[in-house]
């Protein structure tokens, strides 16, 4: 008989103990930093005839199949963002949308660079320079 | 011991029948084995939701009227349309959105309508109505929006290095595979580019070859055929034959000859790019990884995902459904799925329903511990050892019902279950207290006294249960979608009460002849120091008048007192508190005429802000569309959501039980960064938190009608940057009158174009093919599983303003190539703005939802001051319940405030229901009108206990508290009935009115304490749950109050009446 009153409560401990704890969550990826040439857009020095942004070629990612380029955000890190390309040349894509012509591009080489990857300039140059290229 | 026969003094009532019956019956032991087989077979087997499943029929009728403006389409179709299904059974509301060569109709149905027969109501009603439609319209398609189309499990595959054509196929792949696990359903994929052969035309080579699009696409179109064309017989064999040259690659496509140039052909590679993969980008979904997450990161912070969304049918168990989708994806992992795929469980809605249906159990554990600790303290180890047993009979033999009706186990049943606990302990409570009475008496006959103890207070307890029966089964007539909601509350405590009255009078008679031991002059016989305490009370109150007075009016005012507690806001009213989700939403509309880049940049914002939480494990972002549908977003119309402006973020967090903060916390924390960013992009940004219940289009909700529609327009707009804007707590306000965008009209000059002998339509044609594309057959290839579609278009950058239609030509009959330039005259002009619609008649809404607090009391203040404010010179009257008269302008607050305001109407209704069922079962069972009245007086008593305990613990009083003081109805009319008795009893035994009326409270008092120290203790473990800790507070504030007080209140009140009746009704002399 005094059995049966201890069952709920042994039932109690049963579900305590399998109990769920939490995964320890996985520590903040390895993205070493990198030292990169930089360039800062500028308008309207960087516009075409249209008034889009234009930006040399080999700027242009692709992430998965998403097109873009890679921001120098404001705590030093290329972060991905998505463009629609335009007219291309050899040395020059225009962006049709997705830039404002104010921002800092992370320029090639890509290896090591991921979105959120921290990147030192190395040295940034303004326009005209990939006109040249 | 085989012939029971007690020979009672009288005829046995039903109670003591059944107590004889099955004090010595084998069949008791059977029925106690069946019962803990049933429940343990019914917690196993029953579908297990997070929420009672609702009902809620509704579709979406999409009517395509190509080139008609939102005005066309209102008159022609939307309105037309919508008188057609007002005139159907069971339509709750329509509601029509008419925009540029589109209508649709949400036809919403009453909740609990037939699904499938709504929906075939529905089919025929249209179908019958076809030839109405006006001409140039497209058949309709009818898109039924169903629960059980919500996908259960969402699976995301991220990648940022494969592409998106073939991440797409590996998802799609996955999906075959997992499609067919049994019990699941609709399956699709969100995310990852189609694979499409891109023909991209060079108009310069076009022109060059004198090639045009109409004449790529005509030889495409017939070159791509193959056809089934009969079959050889010959050598006694047969043998089928297709004709034709199937195009099965891009490869294929290129080598199209599309013309004659200097007696060459012109292969179509020579005028186009041919390329197979991803089509122009339309919409972009990525995940992102929080610092919760606690897998292996990838390096990328946030990286392109295809979503796996799979529904489950219906009627099946989300649990089992759900466990195996994921153990077949494991399977898949390492052989469909390559390893560099990054796969993550985003929605496991089996997981969750399982979580929350188990958390509660463990609570209902706890529970039952609580209580059985209060009996062992109150009546001894025996006979608390004999009520635990029947505690887990009651609940399983709930359990087993609820499976047996089709019901599944949700928050709800089991929050019934913990309400429950505290009454049904009772009836057992009292039949053993009674037995153990009569065992006291040495040497009698066990199981003759037995009886004879169910037999005596037989009466009275089936008078307490069905008076707790009748109070909870108004609930059920609770309209709209709170009744299903709700209802497994009104559905299991009653079957839960009569289970335990028959179990009360079986298993535990059985068990206490066996167990129960009458030990003579037990501890607790005697007068404790508290029956001391309170006989002297009742003493002073009964023999000294000014005593009595002074009580008397010390309650009537602490009634007062509490009564103001509402009206001077110390107790707020809301209709459901938030939930402690394990995600939330933060859904994203840019301006009119934004870029899908320009709302992926405030997308990727959005995803910096909430990675920056702790407890933030993925994030999803969604551009271009919305993410995998929840319930809440398919009633509020999301599934029409797309197009370049419409974004979505939908975060999910860590479990409950492993964060400190809740959802609300959270969100809270979040709000004013997103904010600020909705203030710099000028992006619509709007947090959705998954309501507890019911969910509602927003939370405030304002429809503007009124004579002229444009007019409308502006009073809404005005109404949203004025009064809503200046409305403290209020979040997001938004409106659906849109920000102005233009348009380009590209007029076909009919002149110049029969000049040239050109037709209008083969221009428009022309230019739609130039501008969008045009997608023409498939290419036939044997392993994919997604058609293939072969689609033209001209590179980008060609077309890319008003200004290059020169770049495009049309043929005319004679062979000249014509420039679209002229023929066309470029328009720039504002776009029409769409038309909304709520049960045919026009209306702009103001919706707003709360960054704190009720809802009800900025409406009331909104509503005060548009009372005595005019807005754009025009007076709004202003209606919650009826529709406003279409003479006037006119707004109707609807939202969670209308529900909240049905929901109490409803509850308070089903409250008056109960009190006037208690009633009249009081009235039948003392055969007196008075009497019942005293017996109720403890209801009202509760009000004491109830709001000061919301303000106590800062709580809102929400529905769930109302169905607290609904259950309390039934507990306390049980309580003063019992004393009432007693002081009855006493009277017939002899004894003087004071006499009998200090007496009997001093015997009920223990056993009153137990009854309201189960309720409280038993319910005390949801005073937590942010949902249901209303309804425990209400329930433990109302019995400690009522309790306490009904002890004095309810012998005083029978004190007065009976003196005043036994002076013939001569007003009291009071010495």
């Amino acid at each position: 008989m005094n059995g049966a009153r201890f069952w709920p409560l042994a039932a109690m401990l049963l579900l305590a103990a399998c109990g769920h704890t939490a995964p320890p969550p996985a520590p903040p990826a390895v993205r070493p930093a990198v030292t990169r040439a930089t360039l800062r857009l500028h308008t309207p020095a960087d516009l075409d005839a249209h008034g889009d942004v234009v930006i040399p070629r080999d700027a242009l990612v692709h992430q998965g199949s998403l097109p873009g380029v890679f921001v120098l955000s404001p705590h030093g890190r290329a972060r991905f963002r998505l463009v629609k390309i335009g007219a291309t040349t050899a040395g020059t894509a225009q962006i049709l949308s997705g830039l404002d012509g104010n921002e800092t591009l992370v320029l090639p080489p890509f290896s090591g660079v991921y979105d959120g990857t921290p990147v030192h300039p190395l040295a940034t140059t303004t326009r005209g320079q990939h006109g040249s290229r | 011991m085989a012939a029971v026969d007690p020979q009672p003094e009288g005829p046995l009532n039903i109670s003591g029948r059944l107590t004889r019956y099955f004090i010595d019956s084998k069949i008791t032991v059977l029925v106690l084995v069946v019962a803990v087989l049933a429940g343990l077979v019914a917690l196993r087997t029953t579908p297990r939701t997070e929420n009672p499943q609702i009902v809620v029929p509704a579709a979406n009728i999409i009517v395509a009227k190509p080139g008609a403006s939102p005005r066309e389409v209102k008159n022609l179709v939307v309105d037309p349309l919508q008188a057609i299904l007002r005139g159907m059974r069971g339509i709750h509301h329509t509601y029509g959105l008419a925009l540029d060569s589109m209508g649709v109709v949400t036809v919403k149905f009453q909740v609990g309508e037939n699904r499938v027969a709504s929906l075939v109501r529905l089919y025929n009603k249209i179908m019958s109505n076809m030839s109405r439609m006006p001409p140039g319209t497209r058949q309709p398609v009818i898109q039924p929006l169903d629960v059980n189309q919500v996908p259960i499990v969402t699976i995301s595959l991220a990648s940022a290095d494969m592409s998106g054509v073939r991440l797409r196929a590996i998802a799609t792949n996955v999906m075959h595979h997992l499609r067919r696990v049994p019990g699941t359903s609709r399956a699709y994929l969100i995310g990852g580019q189609r694979r499409e052969i891109n023909v991209v035309l060079h108009p310069r080579l076009m022109r060059r070859y004198n090639v045009t699009l109409d004449d790529i696409r005509r030889i495409v179109e017939a070159t791509n055929v193959e056809i089934p064309s009969g079959h050889f017989t010959n050598h006694n064999r047969r043998a089928t034959i297709h004709a034709g040259t199937m195009l099965r690659s891009a490869k294929d496509v290129g080598r199209v000859v599309v013309s004659l140039y200097n007696h060459r052909p012109v292969y179509l590679r020579d005028v186009a790019t041919v390329t197979d993969g991803a089509g122009r980008i339309k919409t972009v979904h990525q995940i992102g990884f929080g610092p919760a997450y606690a897998h292996t990161r990838p390096r990328n912070l946030e990286a392109p995902e295809v979503t796996i969304a799979i529904a489950k049918r219906a009627g099946t168990n989300a649990v089992s459904v759900a466990d195996a989708v994921l153990r077949k994806l494991r399977a898949l992992q390492g052989t469909v799925i390559p390893d560099t795929v990054h796969v993550n469980v985003t929605r496991d809605d089996g997981q969750r329903a399982n979580s929350a249906v188990n958390t509660l159990i463990e609570h209902l554990f706890i529970a039952v511990a609580t209580v059985v600790v209060l009996l062992v303290v109150f009546l001894g180890w025996r006979a608390a050892a004999i009520v635990t047993i029947t505690i887990p009979v009651i609940l399983f033999v709930t359990l087993a019902v609820d499976d047996f009706e089709g019901q599944t186990i949700n928050r709800i049943t089991l929050f019934a279950l913990i309400l429950s606990l505290g009454l049904l302990v009772d009836d057992s409570i009292v039949v053993i207290e009674n037995i153990f009475r009569h065992y006291a008496k040495a040497g009698v006959d066990r199981v003759r006294e037995a009886v004879l103890a169910v037999n005596e207070i037989g009466r009275p307890t089936n008078l307490a249960t069905l008076a707790v029966i009748v109070a909870f089964l108004p609930m059920l007539s609770v309209t709209g979608m709170m009744g299903p909601y709700m209802a497994p509350i009104p559905k299991n405590v009653p079957i839960a009460m009569i289970t335990s009255l028959f179990v009360a009078y079986t298993v535990a008679p059985w068990a206490a002849r066996r167990w129960l031991k009458g030990h003579v002059g037990g501890g607790h016989e005697g007068p404790g120091a508290l029956q001391r305490g309170y006989a002297r009370i009742m003493h002073v109150l009964l023999s000294r008048p000014w005593a009595r007075r002074g009580f008397l009016a010390a309650i009537i005012l602490l009634f007062a007192g509490v009564l103001a507690m509402p009206v001077l806001r110390v107790v707020n009213f809301k209709m459901l508190p938030r939930n402690n989700n394990n995600s939330f939403d933060i859904t994203v509309r840019t301006r009119a005429g934004s870029t899908l880049e320009d709302t992926d940049r405030v997308i990727a914002a959005l995803g910096d802000i909430v990675r920056a939480n702790r407890y933030v494990t993925t994030y999803d972002l969604s551009a271009g569309a919305m993410g995998a549908i929840n319930f809440s977003g398919l009633l509020r119309g999301e599934t029409l959501k797309r197009g370049p402006t419409v974004g979505e973020v939908q975060v999910h967090l860590v479990r409950k039980s492993e964060r400190r903060a809740s959802s609300i916390a959270i969100v809270r924390s979040l709000r004013p960064a997103i904010d600020r960013l909705a203030a710099r992009t000028g992006a619509m940004i709007k947090i959705v938190q998954h309501p507890p219940g019911p969910p509602v289009r927003a939370t405030i909700m304002a429809e503007v009608f009124g004579p002229s529609y444009h007019k409308v327009g502006t009073i809404a707009n005005d109404l949203r940057y004025g009064l809503f804007a200046h409305t403290p707590h209020l979040a997001g306000v938004d409106s659906t009158v849109p920000h102005p965008s233009t348009q380009y009209i590209i007029k076909v000059d009919r002149k110049e174009a029969a000049l040239h002998g050109v037709s209008a339509a083969q221009a428009a044609q022309t230019l739609k093919g130039f501008l969008s594309g045009i997608s023409d057959g498939t290419v036939h290839i044997p392993h994919a599983k997604e058609p293939v579609p072969i689609r033209f278009r001209v590179p980008i950058a060609d077309h890319i303003g008003p200004n290059d239609l020169g770049k495009i030509f049309v043929t005319s009959p004679e062979g000249r190539e014509i420039p679209l330039s002229a023929i066309v005259r470029v328009i720039k002009r504002p776009a029409p703005a769409p038309i909304y619609q709520k049960d045919g008649r026009d209306v702009e809404y103001v919706t707003a939802g709360m960054s704190r607090g009720s809802p009800v009391y900025p409406v009331l203040h909104m509503w005060q001051y548009l009372k005595h404010h005019k807005v754009d010179g025009v007076h709004l009257t202003q209606d919650f319940m009826k529709d406003p008269s279409s003479l006037h302008y006119g707004l109707r607050w609807s939202g969670e405030m209308r529900l909240t305001l049905n929901v109490f109407r409803d509850l308070g209704s089903a409250f008056g229901i109960a009190i006037l069922l208690i009633y009249v079962i009081l009235v039948g069972y003392y055969r007196s009108f008075a009497i019942p009245i005293i017996v109720m007086g403890s209801i009202p008593l509760t009000i004491i206990g109830v709001f000061p305990g919301h303000a106590a613990l800062g709580q809102y009083f929400t529905a769930t508290s109302m169905i607290g003081v609904i259950a309390l109805a039934g507990v306390v009319v049980r309580n003063s009935l019992l004393l009432i008795d007693f002081i009855l009893d006493y009277r017939r035994a002899g004894h003087g009115l004071i006499e009998a009326v200090v007496q009997a409270g001093t015997v009920r008092l223990r056993p009153i304490m137990l009854t309201a120290l189960a309720i409280i203790l038993g319910t005390a473990i949801m005073v937590m749950d942010p949902v249901f800790g209303g309804l425990a507070i209400s329930l433990i504030f109302g019995t400690l109050a009522s309790t306490v007080l009904t002890l004095f209140v309810i012998p005083l009140g029978y004190f007065a009446y009976a003196s005043f009746s036994e002076r013939g009704g001569r007003a009291p002399r009071w010495h």
